[in-house]
């Protein structure tokens, strides 16, 4: 029992870090895509 | 490239699976490596990545070789970069399960020296690629070095340890393959593990080439 027990604590510890990197690698990808939005419109501008 | 989130949930949501699921299942008892057989859904996992970003950059390689699309060299340079980090990710998950079950982080094996020139070898490309001023030439030289590159990992990963007498890996130097025996249950975690490392390092792959098409734009502005 204690043994499952240290499984369930790394599996949450492991658990934990990667869902952070996962919601880290969301937010720069929200933000690259509102940049090149930006970029697109002032794109759009300069043509006019 | 591949537009939506679903892919990119998928990913991530197979390799939560994997990681709990890893530490959760039940294993064969082993010799030697005992419970260190649970690094399996995780160590292996960057090497398939790895594989993936260096087959995806020969592919972009070829493609810029053969229509010199900037667009084409940006996707290959930046797949060797993901490439690399999965690479050494790969590396570090072995060293560790090496000082667990071989007592040692590094040994004479001939896979663990083959992922060590391979690993040079890309290094080598970026260190090409930083030595080249001129984008046209450093794109065109840097494309057919990542071709040799490429069919140099083949060789030390793929062929070399295969034909070595003696090796510590599974399915290396006359050993039977890790496949061979892994129970149902952990090609259960295994499969998925290692399909959403791929869909992972494809998307860290999508976001490295749109950061550097974002900033080569703004150069083109400030110009």
């Amino acid at each position: 029992m204690v043994g499952e027990d240290k499984y369930l604590v790394v599996a949450m510890v492991m658990g934990i870090i990667f869902i952070g990197l996962g919601i880290y690698l969301y937010l720069i990808d929200r933000k690259i895509s509102r940049i090149e939005q930006k970029q697109d419109e002032l794109a759009g501008l300069n043509k006019k | 490239m591949i537009k939506g989130l679903w892919w990119k949930l998928t990913g991530l949501g197979l390799i939560l699976y994997s990681i709990v699921a890893g530490q959760m299942i039940e294993v064969p008892e082993l010799p030697v490596i005992h419970q260190t057989i649970r690094n399996l859904f995780y160590h292996v996992c960057m090497w398939f990545a790895m594989f993936t970003m260096f087959g995806t950059s020969l592919v972009y390689s070829i493609k810029y070789l053969t229509g010199n699309k900037p667009g084409n060299d940006i996707m290959a340079s930046e797949s060797v970069y993901n490439g690399i980090f999965f690479g050494i990710l790969g590396l570090i998950t072995g060293m560790i399960w090496a000082k667990f079950t071989w007592g040692d982080f590094w040994t004479n094996d001939p896979q663990l020296n083959g992922a060590a020139v391979s690993m040079m070898a890309y290094l080598a490309y970026a260190v090409l690629r930083s030595s080249i001023d001129e984008k046209a030439m450093r794109a065109r030289v840097s494309a057919v070095y990542n071709i040799f590159a490429f069919m140099l990992l083949v060789i030390f990963l793929g062929v070399l340890p295969r034909l070595a007498d003696s090796s510590l890996h599974p399915g290396k130097g006359g050993n039977t393959s890790t496949m061979q025996g892994l129970d149902l249950t952990m090609r259960l975690v295994f499969y998925p593990a290692v399909i959403g490392w791929i869909i992972v390092a494809f998307w860290i792959l999508q976001i490295r080439a749109r950061k550097r098409r974002l900033v080569q734009n703004v150069n083109q502005i400030n110009k």
